[in-house]
């Protein structure tokens, strides 16, 4: 029947518009603008939350702060006590600085940490008015689903938007700016630098020929996968292994779904499921696909399980996701 | 045998009676018009002989309750053909006719040599041979109604009911189709019920008449019988005027000084 | 008074065997073609291989002869199958309803296997967790609650069981069930590209034991189909008529139903909602032949599978090595071709 078009475009013109608004290129998140000294940012081995949230009015406690976000100049006139984040990576990030008892509710899908207050605010079709039912003093988003941003701020709400990061510095740049909005600043220097240690540590035990390998990253079980072109594919280029995806991706816009005869033919070195949580994947269910059971992935036990909101966030987390990885790498290398 | 009885018809779908306590026979091999004014419920009389309306009260053909027959004997028995029959588009004139034969094919068996024959039987004898091949919603009134009395030939039932069979004819059109039902008629001993609006046509070829309105059976017997001006007059309106032409009944409304505004 | 052409009555042999060729050609060429290049000569020698008593050397590695028999063949044949079926169904259903319109998803079908779908995304166990994987499970049996939902529907009502009382329910159940399902997606959002990609229809992960599940339905299935064509044109008069030609519309009408439904629920499950080749398949059978159905049902069966075959090689070879939804393709270079064949056909379209 003709209407049945409708919905068939419908859900193209969805499906194009979720995986655009999730990973394509997009602005880098520049540096925070203070507007007072930061003295307390060279100042790394840093401060106790207890300290910090004994507030005095003083104007060096960093406020009011205006910030350079994403969406635009955002100005917070005190710290913020009554924060509500829509989007999981923040959430992460925001426990991680120490900034959870500043937080009121996160929304559905942020299951990470434990105590985060979760309500029922949807990630995708956010309620203004749920929203504003908290009285937030400030609000974290990951993408504006119509609008939201504009609704909020017409009522007074600053809002912060950090939509996916593309590269490591994206990612590092927004937890920074968190520091800012939030008060703190020495926290989230101190959670970028060990990160970044982490990531060079891990990356210095890669084994010798690890840049040789391949890999396949799976989204899904009709065998969707991301290229290099988005945030976790720059993960795993930093251990110099090839991403199978990238031969499907000509216009680098990330998420291609390959054929499955493809990726039995590349025969990719290790195998990454990040279908595991949603969709129940593991290595067995791999090994009964057809054809997969003679991959060497396969023979050898490199189907990796990962932990699907892991490889998907850029928070604190993906220590842990990086940390998978490289073990992987080397339980192949040694095995 | 295919003499018909109604006993007692009764049809009412719950807003008043459609048709109202009628009671008549047809005796076999014979022509039987249905007349009467438009919702005197001529068609729905007429349905009650396809099990198409539910009814109480019995219609039999050949002494069989129509009601307890199984669709295919009835088929076999009773052909029908409606008021404003469909003609599918794409649908050849011989495939059309072959539907006839529905009632004596398996519902998985394709048709037989038997089967054909009397399909080109049919269609020869309402002179369509040369249409076989043509789509039937392509053609006139007057072809249609020929290829839907081929399809009933074809279904040799030995009643055939018609409702209408000349509504959208033109004077010839309409001589010819019901010279050719009589052919039929006296050619394969068919017995025929028929709903008709023209009363001059009934009395000329119809054995005998029933005459319904508002649901009852008002008057019954030969068309010499019935046709009169008191009891047309009655049913259908003043200005109705009866005269005869070579001992035919010929029924006509004029206009009279009265019935001008 | 217009001089029609003549209208095709019969089956003709040659075109049985015309399209007989065709499917042939079409299952030959997808599984030449494909995201990996695998040489014919090599493809011709593994399949010779296949024949008991002859060895040849096919020159493969153990890999591509897993990619030739273990995910290119079956998909192939699951291509036709799915083709077959949706194209028999699609015309079964434009027969008993009477309608150009009627495709296999109108009573329901779809939209029950998309609800089911999203109740086994979003809340059903993992695939490993029960012997049989939940989601073709539950889209299987959603298909068919939708549309036993839309004939007890139209059982309810008052003024007759006719083919548009059905057909009106049929849309009021689908508009329902989609509903829930669309609400259950925005509820959990997660689901959302694992929903989707569903909807679209993709023949991406089958295998011969997708084939195997499916077989049976749609052997059982196709039989009765093909056997009702007959009665699917005595239906062509409508439902007066044809019961006093002695049939009964309303059993045929459901036999034909239940049975349609049953393989389009299973092709279904295993394949995704892919749409437009119901409706277009028949169509084009009749505008290059005939309206009669003992014409358009072997052809829409033998042209279906050609029709998807055709689909899936485009849907997994325009853009290698990524894949585009078939559901997509039928669609997008369907339309353009029945925009050809409506110009240029002699045929009908009712």
């Amino acid at each position: 029947m003709i209407p049945r078009i409708i919905p068939l475009i419908a859900a193209i013109a969805l499906v194009a518009a979720a995986c655009s608004s999730a990973g394509s290129a997009n602005d880098t998140v520049p540096s925070p603008t203070l507007t007072t000294t930061s003295s307390t940012v060279a100042n790394t081995t840093t401060t106790s939350a207890p300290e910090e949230t004994t507030t005095t009015t003083a104007p060096d406690d960093g406020f009011p702060v205006t910030i350079e976000a994403p969406n635009g100049q955002v100005t917070i006139q005190s710290k913020p006590e009554r924060i509500v984040s829509i989007s999981p990576t923040s959430t992460e990030v925001l426990f991680a600085i120490g900034a959870g008892p500043q937080v009121v509710a996160v929304d559905d899908q942020s299951n990470f940490p434990q105590e985060a207050p979760v309500t029922d605010i949807s990630g995708f079709t956010p309620n203004i008015e749920a929203i504003a039912s908290y009285n937030p003093d400030l609000v974290f988003l990951s993408f504006d689903p119509g609008d939201v941003i504009a609704s909020l701020e017409a009522i007074g709400i600053p809002v912060i938007l950090h939509p996916t990061a593309l590269t490591l510095d994206d990612a590092y740049g927004q937890w920074e700016q968190t520091g800012v909005a939030t008060g703190r600043i020495a926290e989230s220097v101190e959670l970028v630098e060990t990160t970044t240690a982490s990531i060079d540590a891990a990356v210095q035990s890669l084994p010798e020929g690890a840049g040789a390998l391949s890999y396949y990253h799976e989204l899904d079980p009709t065998y969707f996968s991301v290229t290099s072109a988005t945030f976790v594919g720059n993960l795993y280029a930093l251990t110099g292994m090839t991403n199978i995806a990238d031969a499907a991706d000509p216009d680098g816009y990330g998420f291609p779904q390959l054929a499955a005869e493809y990726i039995v033919d590349s025969d990719p070195s290790l195998i990454y499921l990040a279908d595991t949580k949603c969709c129940g994947q593991n290595g067995d269910e791999v090994a009964a696909r057809p054809g997969w059971n003679a991959l060497s992935a396969v023979t050898n036990g490199a189907v990796v399980e990962l932990d699907d909101d892991i490889a998907s966030r850029w928070g604190p987390r993906i220590t842990d996701f990086f940390d998978v990885v490289v073990a992987s790498i080397l339980e192949l290398a040694n095995a | 045998m295919s003499d018909v009885r109604f006993e007692s018809i009764t049809v009412d779908y719950g807003s008043g009676p459609v048709v109202s306590d009628v009671s008549f026979d047809v005796t076999d091999g014979e022509w039987m018009a249905v007349v009467g004014p438009n919702g005197a419920g001529k068609s729905t009389l007429l349905r009650t002989l396809v099990s198409a309306v539910d009814h109480s009260g019995q219609a039999t053909v050949g002494g069989v309750p129509v009601s307890t027959l199984r669709e295919r004997e009835r088929a076999r028995v009773v052909s029908y053909v409606p008021q404003r029959p469909l003609y599918p588009q794409g649908m050849a004139v011989f495939d059309f006719v072959l539907l006839g034969r529905t009632p004596y094919m398996g519902p998985l068996a394709s048709e037989s040599g038997e089967d054909v024959a009397l399909v080109w039987e049919a269609l020869v004898s309402l002179h369509l041979e040369s249409f076989a091949g043509r789509d039937v919603a392509t053609l006139s009134g007057g072809e249609t109604q020929r290829v839907s009395l081929a399809r009933v030939l074809a279904q040799r039932a030995p009643l055939l009911v018609l409702d209408e069979a000349t509504a959208s004819l033109d004077l010839s059109g309409q001589h010819e189709v019901l010279e050719l039902i009589d052919r039929l008629r006296t050619l394969h001993g068919m017995t025929v019920i028929s709903a008709i609006h023209d009363l001059t046509a009934a009395g000329q070829f119809c054995d005998r008449v029933a005459l319904l309105a508002g649901g009852s059976l008002v008057q019954f017997g030969h068309p010499a019988e019935v046709l009169t001006e008191p009891v047309l007059q009655k049913i259908f309106e003043p200005a109705i005027r009866v005269i005869e032409i070579d001992g035919n009944p010929v029924v006509v409304s004029l206009r009279t000084e009265e019935s001008t505004p | 008074m217009s001089a029609g052409r003549p209208v095709e009555t019969r089956l003709h042999w040659w075109w049985v065997g015309g399209a007989v060729v065709v499917l042939i050609l079409s299952v030959i060429l997808g599984v030449m073609i494909g995201a990996v290049g695998l040489s014919p000569i090599g493809i011709i020698r593994s399949v010779l291989d296949k024949v008991p008593g002859l060895d040849v050397d096919s020159g493969f590695t153990q890999r591509d002869e897993a990619i030739l028999w273990q995910i290119r063949m079956p998909r192939v044949i699951l291509a036709v199958i799915v083709g077959s079926v949706l194209s028999a169904a699609g015309a079964a259903y434009q027969g008993v309803f009477r309608n150009p319109l009627a495709d296999p998803y109108l009573l329901g079908a779809g939209a029950g296997a998309g609800l089911g779908a999203i109740l086994a995304i979003a809340y059903g166990p993992d695939a490993t967790a029960w012997i049989v994987d939940p989601l073709p499970l539950a889209a299987f049996l959603g298909a068919i609650g939708g549309v036993a939902l839309a004939y007890v529907l139209g059982y309810t009502v008052r003024s007759g069981r006719t083919s548009v009382t059905l057909i009106l329910a049929g849309v009021a159940v689908a508009s329902f069930l989609t509903a829930a399902q669309t609400f259950i997606q925005q509820r959990e959002s997660d689901t959302l590209r694992e929903v989707y990609g569903w909807i679209l229809g993709s023949l991406n992960t089958a295998g011969w034991s997708e084939v195997k599940l499916v077989l049976p339905y749609i052997v059982v299935s196709l039989l009765v189909i093909m056997g009702s064509r007959r009665l699917l044109d005595v239906l062509a008069v409508g439902d007066t008529e044809a019961s006093t030609l002695g049939v009964r519309p309303g059993r045929i009408r459901l036999v034909v139903v239940v049975f349609a439904t049953l393989a389009t629920a299973a092709v279904v499950a295993v394949s995704g909602l892919i749409g437009f080749v119901g409706i277009i398949v028949p169509h084009t059978v009749r505008l290059l032949t005939s309206a009669s159905y003992r014409i358009v049902v072997p052809l829409s069966i033998l042209l279906g599978g050609v029709f998807l075959v055709f689909a899936d090689v485009i849907a997994r070879t325009a853009l290698a090595p990524a894949e585009i939804p078939i559901g997509v393709v039928t669609a997008f270079f369907g339309a353009p071709f029945f925009a050809v064949v409506l110009r240029r056909g002699k045929g009908v379209v009712s």
